[in-house]
């Protein structure tokens, strides 16, 4: 008997340490842009109360905030990044300072010579920016905005770089998370416009391509707009590419047809991927130089127009408004 | 010892008469009411000043107890953008799905719009349990200015729409239009209009949440109150030098809860997280990622709390602090004017009977020891403010204090500079005089 209590005693012993150890402290989401999710995989939805391990991690695609339930202090996460949960709440006891403390910091600011007002100066500049070049990002093919018929082979091309031999080709979502990075030679990268971008039901990607080794441009200005014909358009075109272009376009010829088919209803994403896989389908070398010209062609017609029709439609993102 | 004692007597008494000439120059000052602020710029940038402001701005954070928390999760506040009738009553239609327990919509609808939207949105505001709109109110200056103001009516929403709702008036007590960047500390809880009561909005929300602590809040029967502001809503577009509010309450973008193009709630929406809360629309801009300076205001959170400052909160945002003050009974006292001027008249003694003695004593040191002594009194009275604000929110108005103090040292020189060498130079003339009457 007195073995069986002394067990007991040493499971509850176990159990309270283990449960200290792993100490949750109760959250509630009280602001939250973009999909931002637990390592669990739980989504931080505002409303939403997290018991937050110090072995957790939180994904953050946006912004964060969450309220301590206990003692009413802030978490605020306003970059995007992977955050270890131990360390933000380290980070928010820290700040319970006493308002002695606080008053003494205070003084001893304002009044010392250590403090660091200076480095505060000449921080704002009395201009606007309006350009911003990257000389790592590339310039894309057919403006900064494509509007695509075929959402399963979406394929984004850009100018070449000076000193570049590899280029990065990183996806994302319309809260700026990286969905895909890749790494090619090409001049080109195809992908499938699919779940994976689809949050809230409006499906659109961004797309940013830069020299291999560099930094990701963070400028919105460098980023492709990818989004798909809305759907009663998709009706029409897919009737009238049964009848003009037939079932799928096999041969180099036929990706030219194909490509003419899209250029002529103004849909210049779809149909300068089409001039670019009749030149990967080329059999032989002269032909390859044909069809690159006819390409290099399209692109000199159609990129200055297709830039400005981007630009006319700025606010728009699908297509059907 | 003989010595220091008779100059703390001479200290002593001689304080008690600066002290009295001290508040008697203020006094006639005050009587003659001389304007000098046109001389004054520094008169228009403290004007706006409060030394709690420095609390707010360096001193509060937001660790409280986890009732008080609580409280404040239960304000759900709801950003409605630029959206017209149609598309706000969409976003109300939603929000209603999750069965708030009130809907505070800080916005005023005023004239008819097209048909359609105007029909859309009463029938919205018909579905809403616990509707509260705001109007506008007006001092009324053909009455006498009695405790309780005299309202008339000003701008409120269509007859169509209020008849649906409970109203409570907006209207801060600040001086300057709807266009000026004012700074918002204090309210009038109640105003009387015809012969009845109205309330203040906040208020009128908190009486349909929970009446009790309405009924508490207005049985203080301030004529005035001030807001204990908690916190705010994360911007990142107001920078790190505009405000110290940390992001206390749960907020969301239209954009959060419909569909931008075709207004129908979000996929991943749940309105269930308005279930039973206080849910506040109001405007925080076109939406929460694009900085608009329409009904923000300057708040005691603003880093920046002398002259010229950047506006760092949302109206909707200051309604919503002061819900949470009344629901966390977390309310403001102030000192009284007797209490004031009796503690005005203590700090001013003392610091005359001290400066007084360092004059008598000391007299080479003391202009260096008076501005050293000034220093302490500004951190004391520093101190003393944070403190009985942080542990009893009770707010005491230095200005006096710290006005008498500026003088006393100027008026201690003239006294004994002056004043007693003209009494001591009479005296003398009285002696020689008799003197010389008893050698005649």
């Amino acid at each position: 008997m007195k073995q069986i209590k002394l067990y007991l005693l040493i499971g509850l012993f176990l159990t309270t340490g283990f449960a200290f150890g792993q100490s949750t402290n109760q959250f509630m989401v009280t602001q939250s842009s973009g999909s931002n999710t637990l390592s669990s995989g739980t989504k931080l939805t505002v409303g939403s109360i997290v018991a937050l391990k110090s072995s957790d991690k939180i994904k953050v695609a946006n912004q964060l905030i969450m309220r301590h339930l206990s003692s009413g202090g802030t978490i605020k996460i306003t970059e995007s990044g992977d955050y270890a949960a131990s360390k933000l709440i380290s980070n928010l006891e820290a700040r319970q300072k006493s308002t002695g403390s606080k008053l003494i910091t205070y003084v001893a600011n304002k009044t010392g010579a250590g403090n660091d007002g200076y480095t505060r100066h000449m921080r704002v500049t009395g201009s606007v920016t309006r350009t911003y070049e990257n000389p790592d990002a590339v310039q894309f093919y057919i403006g900064k905005k494509y509007l695509v018929y075929d959402v399963n082979n979406v394929r984004v091309m850009w100018e070449p770089l000076e000193g570049a031999d590899a280029y990065t080709v990183e996806l994302r979502n319309m809260f700026g998370e990286t969905v895909e990075t890749e790494t090619t030679t090409d001049l080109f990268y195809t992908f499938s416009l699919d779940e994976r971008f689809d949050l809230t039901g409006d499906l659109i990607a961004f797309a940013v391509v830069y020299k291999s080794g560099s930094e990701a441009p963070v400028d919105y200005d460098l980023q492709l707009e990818i989004s798909p014909l809305c759907p009663d358009v998709i009706g029409v075109i897919d009737s009238e590419y049964a009848t003009e272009v037939g079932s799928s376009a096999a041969t180099a010829s036929d990706k030219i047809l194909e490509a003419n088919f899209f250029e002529v209803r103004g849909l210049y994403a779809d149909a300068g991927r089409c001039y670019s896989e009749a030149i990967d389908l080329a059999d032989t070398d002269e032909e390859k130089a044909a069809y690159q010209t006819v390409y290099d062609n399209f692109v000199q017609q159609i990129v200055p127009s297709a830039e400005e029709e981007a630009g006319s439609s700025e606010g728009g993102t699908d297509g059907c408004n | 010892m003989k010595n220091f004692v008779k100059n703390l007597k001479s200290s002593l008494f001689g304080a008690l008469i600066i002290t009295f000439i001290v508040f008697s120059f203020l006094g006639l000052i005050n009587l003659i009411k001389i304007d000098l602020d046109f001389m004054n710029p520094l008169q228009d940038a403290f004007s706006d000043f409060d030394l709690t402001d420095l609390y707010y701005s360096h001193f509060r954070d937001s660790y409280k107890d986890a009732s008080k928390v609580e409280n404040e999760l239960d304000i759900v506040l709801v950003n409605i953008g630029y959206l017209n009738r149609f598309e706000t009553a969409q976003l109300i239609n939603i929000i209603n799905e999750g069965k708030p327990k009130v809907i505070g919509i800080d916005v005023f609808y005023e004239g008819d719009k097209e048909p359609k939207m105007d029909s859309a949105l009463e029938a919205s505001f018909v579905a809403t349990d616990n509707l509260v709109l705001v109007s506008d109110i007006i001092i009324d200056s053909t009455t006498a200015d009695t405790k309780l103001k005299a309202v008339k009516m000003g701008k409120s929403s269509l007859e169509r729409f209020i008849t649906h709702a409970s109203l409570g008036f907006a209207n801060f007590d600040t001086q300057g239009t709807q266009f000026d960047f004012v700074t918002f500390r204090s309210f009038y809880p109640k105003a009387k209009f015809k012969d009845s009561e109205v309330h203040f909005f906040p208020i009128k929300i908190v009486e349909k949440y929970k009446p009790e602590f309405a009924k508490k809040f207005l049985d203080r029967n301030n004529n005035k109150e001030f807001i204990n502001f908690s916190g705010s809503v994360f911007f990142k577009f107001l920078g790190e030098n505009v405000t110290s509010a940390e992001p206390i309450y749960p907020a969301f973008d239209w954009l959060d809860i419909v569909d931008e193009f075709t207004f129908e709630k979000h996929e991943f929406f749940d309105p269930m997280v308005f279930k039973d809360k206080i849910v506040l629309m109001g405007f925080m801009g076109p939406d929460m990622l694009t900085p608009d300076f329409e009904d923000r205001r300057i708040t005691p959170f603003n880093k920046n709390y002398i002259g010229r400052a950047t506006p760092d909160m949302y109206g909707v945002i200051a309604h919503a602090n002061i819900i949470s003050m009344i629901l966390n009974e977390d309310y403001i006292n102030e000192m009284g004017f007797w209490g004031n001027l009796l503690m005005s008249i203590f700090f001013c003694y003392i610091t005359t009977a001290l400066f007084s003695f360092i004059y008598l004593t000391s007299d080479f040191w003391y202009d260096g020891l008076v501005l050293v002594f000034q220093f302490l009194v500004a951190l004391a009275v520093l101190t003393l403010v944070v403190y009985a604000f942080d542990w009893y929110r009770y707010k005491i108005d230095f200005t006096l204090s710290i006005f008498s103090i500026i003088l006393s040292g100027f008026f201690v020189e003239l006294y004994y500079g002056l004043v007693t060498k003209i009494i001591y130079k009479s005296r003398i003339k009285k002696v020689e005089k008799q003197e010389n009457y008893e050698a005649d």
